[in-house]
């Protein structure tokens, strides 16, 4: 990031600090940012109020460090939240449920103020917001109000852009990705996203394996630099012991979710666990999960029964 | 005929909070179960009965028929299998996917015992037929978290298997959970 | 219940820690633990209660009912833990993480000797249902690491319980060949 504190900051007062600032009238702050730190200023300093006591302002920023997916029982899971600003791997074989845990956090999340864009390079926009409608989940709200986007890409397109970049660039590792794919649509500055999946991307790359880790190596370290909290599905065995294609992804992402389908006779029951989680503290253990008419439900004080790693 | 006496006689004895497994003849679990439902529901016993064995329709008439009070009574049923349709769903019938799917048992187990307020009795019916869908070890596990969780919350129980013909091994593992076997002898002769 | 008796009085003279298993069928087990910890308890002994089967709660009240002092017992509620229930906040229970890791288990069980004065028992009810949580291994793991100590400490008494019929008889035997005594209680 490249931007100073400074320009944030209002100017001091003759005579005072900053923390010893009389109470004032809540005070917008304009600063002249250029349009490129603008892109990347983090979303949690546009809320800090001087108004407020510096006490109140550190409670308010420490609890806006985190972000709540507002799923029953899984916060539960997490001390606090999901660090503001962190890559999280959601891992799991298909049909286990991360494609609605995604669509379920960013709704929330949008419900709240935060902007969020559900990328997908799977599924149309139509069947995702058919998902919410099962759900009773009212989208059309949030997205009229620009809270909520979903936006279907085809990874093949983006796959042939991203290899003619690499060409051009003859191995130097740094790009901008988003100037050549437009991941984030102009004009919207996501808090949150949701990459439907990194799976679909690398499958997209073929044979081309360090093309895709490049690429996703990247990724990793736009949203880290825009300080945007995403989540990456990625798609897995059903009982997985690698979470995603090329193995690297889970060393690359702050965060690590998987989801299972444990086999029980002729059934499958759903659970799911928070395998890592860096800067934040969270329950290691397998926990019961259901998909209800309403959306997930997780039961962090539930046993699974069945035989996990079979 | 079951001597219901008796029965009542050993519930009052072990007091609130106690789980007792009752072994009986193949012959003898419908007569059993019925005896035992309409004692607890005389007893103004607000009833969960986990149904493993028979559809949640038949036992409901077989009640009816034995004019057992079945306004406190909720039934956990594997059996049918049947995804609850909008319109007739019905708040006394709870229905899961499989015998096999523990977690679920559990899960639908727990909410029930959370969600009423009256003193309660769970009802497994019956243990060898979860040992058809489960294998021994892990029934043994989720009987064993299933009775902390009515411990905790001071629920009474109620499980029934076949005598003789349960593995005694794997009765070894359950009884020995239970604060109290009957056998026969409830039975009389 | 004669061959319990002399049995406790037998290792009740000695000077040296020992290590008894009682086989219990289901028809006596309550009974049987009742009647140890009456037994122990009239001999001066307090103990450790590390209890696998019944939480705290539920265990405690029983025990109460029986005129077992629970001032000189403290209890080691695996049994919330296992089951991912809430642990009671009481002073005679000591709180174990549901990870159930036997290295952190045998600290608590140290921890909580260290408390009690003259001679101690460490209780656990019981190996069978340990072994329902915990691969065989471990419970073995577990049950030999103690009886080991045991042998090497005067003033401690450990007693295991193993359900009658228990399934996995190779285990059993192992244990048996450790144990100072085995008991086979019958109803």
């Amino acid at each position: 990031m490249n931007f100073s504190m400074k320009k944030i900051l209002p100017k001091k007062r003759m005579g005072t600090t900053l923390k010893t600032a009389p109470r004032q009238k809540r005070l917008a702050i304009k600063t002249k940012i250029s349009p490129k730190q603008k892109k990347q200023r983090p979303p949690f300093q546009k809320r800090v109020s001087f108004a407020k006591s510096s006490k109140d302002t550190k409670k308010a920023q420490k609890a806006e460090e985190f972000v709540k997916t507002g799923i029953v029982g899984f916060d539960a899971l997490l001390d606090q939240g999901i660090p503001l600003g962190t890559s999280v791997l959601v891992a799991g074989g298909t049909g286990t449920g991360k494609t609605i845990f995604c669509l379920q956090t960013l709704f929330n999340a949008a419900k709240k103020g935060e902007k969020c864009l559900y990328l997908s390079f799977e599924e149309s926009e139509q069947r995702l917001k058919k998902h919410l409608d099962d759900f009773k989940w009212d989208w059309r709200d949030l997205e009229k109000k620009g809270l909520l986007k979903i936006v279907r890409k085809e990874p093949f397109s983006m796959t042939a852009s991203i290899e003619a970049m690499l060409a051009k660039a003859k191995g130097e590792l740094l790009i901008d990705i988003n100037e050549v794919l437009e991941i984030i649509p102009k004009g919207f500055q996501p808090d949150l996203i949701a990459v439907d999946s990194i799976t679909a991307i690398a499958s997209a790359f073929g044979k081309k394996e360090d093309g895709y880790r490049i690429f996703i190596e990247q990724l990793f370290r736009y949203f880290e630099t825009l300080t945007i909290t995403s989540f990456l599905i990625s798609e897995t065995e059903q009982m997985p012991t690698i979470y995603s294609s090329s193995g690297i992804e889970e060393f690359l992402a702050d965060g690590v979710i998987v989801f299972y389908a444990i086999k029980q006779g002729n059934i499958r029951e759903n659970a799911l666990e928070v395998l890592k989680l860096r800067g934040a503290k969270h329950q290691k253990k397998i926990v019961a999960m259901q998909i209800t008419d309403m959306g997930i439900k997780v039961y962090p004080e539930q046993e699974v029964f069945g035989k996990i790693g079979e | 005929m079951i001597d219901t006496k008796k029965l009542a006689k050993e519930f009052n004895n072990l007091g609130e909070g106690a789980i007792v497994l009752i072994e009986t003849a193949a012959s003898k679990i419908l007569e059993v179960h019925l005896a035992a439902v309409k004692w607890l529901s005389d007893k103004k016993y607000t009833q969960i009965i986990l149904s493993t064995s028979r559809p949640c329709k038949n036992l409901l008439n077989l009640y009816q028929k034995n004019n057992i009070d079945t306004n406190k009574i909720v039934m956990v049923c594997s059996v049918c299998q049947e995804k609850e349709k909008k319109e007739q769903k019905n708040s006394k019938v709870i229905h899961l996917q499989s015998s096999s799917s523990l977690t679920e048992i559990a899960i639908s187990l727990s909410k029930c015992m959370e969600s009423m307020k009256d003193k309660k009795f769970v009802f497994i019916d019956s243990i060898n037929t979860l040992l058809i869908h489960n294998e021994p070890n892990t029934l043994a596990k989720f009987i064993h978290s299933i009775l902390t969780k009515m411990r905790t919350n001071n629920v009474s129980g109620l499980l029934i298997s076949l005598e003789a013909e349960t593995d005694k091994e794997v009765r070894a593992e359950i009884a020995q959970l239970c604060d109290k076997i009957m056998c026969d002898k409830i039975v009389k002769v | 219940m004669e061959q319990l008796e002399s049995a406790f009085n037998e290792v009740l003279k000695t000077k040296e820690g020992k290590s008894i298993l009682l086989e219990l069928d289901a028809e006596s087990y309550l009974k049987i633990i009742i009647k140890t910890i009456q037994k122990l308890q009239k001999k001066g002994l307090s103990g450790v209660y590390i209890s696998i089967q019944r939480p705290f709660k539920n265990i405690s009240s029983l025990l109460k009912k029986q005129g077992i002092d629970l001032n000189k017992l403290i209890f080691i509620d695996i049994a919330s833990a296992v089951s991912k229930e809430t642990q009671e906040n009481n002073k005679g229970c000591v709180h174990i993480s549901s990870k159930l890791d036997v290295d952190d288990l045998v600290r608590t069980i140290y921890t909580s000797l260290d408390q009690m004065k003259g001679k101690k028992f460490i209780l656990i009810d019981s190996l069978t249902t340990f072994a329902l949580h915990k691969p065989i291994s471990e419970t073995l793991r577990f049950s030999e690491f103690l009886m080991r100590q045991v042998k090497e400490r005067k003033d401690l008494v450990l007693i295991l319980n193993v359900a009658k019929d228990f399934s996995q008889k190779k285990f059993i035997q192992d244990v048996v060949a450790h144990a100072d005594k085995t008991i086979a209680v019958k109803a």
